[in-house]
């Protein structure tokens, strides 16, 4: 029934549009980089080390035409997506088998508290030691971190699986494998997916980091650099780039969490009786 | 012949801080076909009392036998339906997928195969009037039609023993009336045996061949009634015939007997629990 709003002159059909879509939210980020932009010209803060949006514009356009930014990007998306890849198909076997499996989750739980929060950053040296500066390390930082939030979100699931849904299939005469398949899967899966758009997030941000640690290429060491090399308005097309991108890869999450998982969010959403 | 033996099993809750005595020897048995109901009230161990007869949780001490082999996981052929019937379906599963769930499973496999489990499906669903309703979700529909999605779900496995804890106790008392009949149907048809759990005295007596009722804190039986009243059953005239009314007024009186030994026993406190029905 959105089509026919009620609002019949033009100040309620603006102020619908402001406080009730999602356009609103639009509007905000045009007024502080409108804001921004007028700001810088007009010298309120400083021009050099704060350039006008226009300028950063600009130098976006021209590194990504240069295929200076295209070619970092190439080797960023490339590390991240094998770090997170790697740490979706180690997390998620082993969050099932932990949260099935109580003696195993008994094993492990001291060890997975401990691991888990350890800062990444404080891991680093430790990598960085072993594994070099190279690809390898920068695949197992992302890996690593983007593990513990899938890992721990998957047993979560599986222990939350309710009582009363596996006593029905047990009685139904449900084996362990038909069990686990058509119940704790089932029944772990909005969860499972949370666990990987929470580390999706955290995978970016790690590449970038272990990009500035280390290295000569990736969009992070592009950043860096640019700040080193006094290309200011470069740097924050970087920066600006990975905003983006950030936003992009968290909305593609979003829309196949609520397509895959309809009845999750239908049940979650529903009044309270 | 016997169906089911429950010999002198007791169940006892025992966690670090508390001990809870459940069950304390209860036996009976259970002919093939025989529509059976207990009646207790809440809190006295109904549901303790089915979840072991179905092979979910083992008995302190004693044993269920049923077809001559004890009862330690889930037997074939046994349905339960669970008193949390909400929680009992499937909520990722329509409601059609949700009936066929049984089905599926490689235990019931053996006597369909591939459209025919879908055909069996409906056919329940239908007969429990909620056939228009197969493309919902189970958490789109109402706390009864939910209920109802569940005894299509148990019915369509076509069980010989069935296990049913207090299913009509949500329903208004027309839906509840219409569904006692149907199962009535059912059970004349497919001739299952039927263990009915309820709160309630006149559907106790209404449906059942025999009828156990159950007192509190340890559960035990305090009494059986053989129920002789005619079948088939009629809402009113059964429910009206002075053989009803006798049998429903003695258990009325022994319920309330029992309460008012347990005031006595407790210092003239409530107990922690009314009786229904
Ligand atoms: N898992 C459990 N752990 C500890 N105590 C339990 C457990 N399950 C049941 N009990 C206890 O056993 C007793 C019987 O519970 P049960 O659920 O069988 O009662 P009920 O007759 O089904 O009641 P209602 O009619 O309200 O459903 C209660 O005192 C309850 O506290
Ligand atoms: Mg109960």
């Amino acid at each position: 029934m959105m089509a026919k709003s009620p609002h019949q002159n033009i100040l309620g059909k603006i102020s619908y549009i402001l406080f009730r879509t999602r356009w609103g939210g639009s509007l905000t980020v045009i007024a502080l980089l409108t804001f921004w932009e007028f700001g810088s010209t007009f010298k309120l803060f400083h021009p050099v080390y704060i350039p006008k949006v226009t300028d950063i514009a600009q130098a976006l356009y021209n590194v990504t035409v240069s295929g200076e930014l295209p070619a970092h990007y190439t080797i960023t998306l490339f590390r991240m997506s094998a770090g997170y890849c790697i740490s979706v198909i180690i997390g998620v076997p082993c969050g099932l088998m932990i949260g099935y499996n109580r003696a195993v989750f008994n094993l492990t739980e001291p060890l997975i508290e401990l691991c888990r929060p350890t800062p990444v950053s404080a891991v680093i040296p430790i990598v960085i030691l072993l594994l070099g500066v190279g690809n390898e390390m920068k695949i197992f930082i992302v890996a690593w971190a983007s593990f513990w939030p899938i890992l721990v979100n998957v047993i979560d699931g599986v222990h939350g699986v309710d009582r009363t849904l596996m006593e029905t299939a047990r009685v139904f005469g449900a084996t362990s494998w038909e069990l686990f398949k058509k119940i704790i899967l089932q029944a772990a899966s909005p969860h499972i997916v949370t666990g990987m758009r929470v580390s999706i997030a955290i995978s970016l941000i790690v590449t970038v980091i272990a990009e500035m640690l280390a290295g000569n290429n990736g969009i992070g060491f592009f950043v860096l650099d640019a700040e080193r090399t006094f290309r200011i308005p470069e740097m924050y097309a970087g920066v600006f780039s990975l905003a983006v991108i950030g936003y992009l890869v968290n909305r593609i999450f979003v829309l196949l969490e609520s397509s895959i998982m309809a009845w999750h969010k239908g049940l979650t959403s529903k009044e309270p009786k | 012949m016997n169906l089911l033996s429950v010999k002198n099993i007791s169940k006892e809750f025992i966690s670090p801080n508390q001990h809870t005595f459940a069950i304390e020897k209860i036996g009976f048995e259970v002919k093939e076909r025989e529509f059976i109901s207990v009646i207790g009230p809440s809190g006295c161990g109904k549901t303790t009392l089915l979840m072991m007869i179905s092979g979910l949780m083992p008995p302190t001490s004693g044993e269920i036998i049923l077809k001559g082999s004890k009862v330690d996981t889930p037997p074939p052929g046994l349905i339960l339906l669970f008193q949390d019937y909400s929680r009992s379906l499937l909520p990722w599963r329509k409601v059609i997928k949700n009936v066929c769930f049984g089905l599926e499973l490689k235990r019931q496999r053996r006597w369909l195969i591939g459209q025919d489990y879908k055909k069996q499906a409906e056919k329940y669903l239908e007969a429990v009037g909620l056939l228009k309703f197969k493309n919902h979700y189970p958490w789109q529909l109402s706390g009864g039609m939910q209920q109802r999605v569940a005894i299509a779900r148990a019915l369509a496995c076509e069980p010989t023993l069935m296990l049913m804890d207090e299913p009509f106790g949500s329903l208004d008392a027309q839906t509840r009336a219409e569904l006692e009949d149907f199962l009535l149907r059912i059970w004349e048809r497919f001739h299952q045996t039927i263990i009915f759990v309820t709160h309630d005295i006149e559907e106790g007596v209404y449906l059942s061949d025999r009828v156990i009722v159950l007192a509190k804190s340890p559960s035990r039986i305090v009494k059986e009634f053989q129920n002789d009243l005619p079948r088939p059953r009629n809402q009113i005239e059964t429910r009206s015939d002075p053989r009803f009314l006798e049998i429903r007024n003695e258990i009325h009186r022994i319920i309330t007997q029992k309460e008012k030994d347990w005031g006595k026993e407790n210092d003239g406190k409530e107990p922690p629990s009314k009786y229904l029905g």
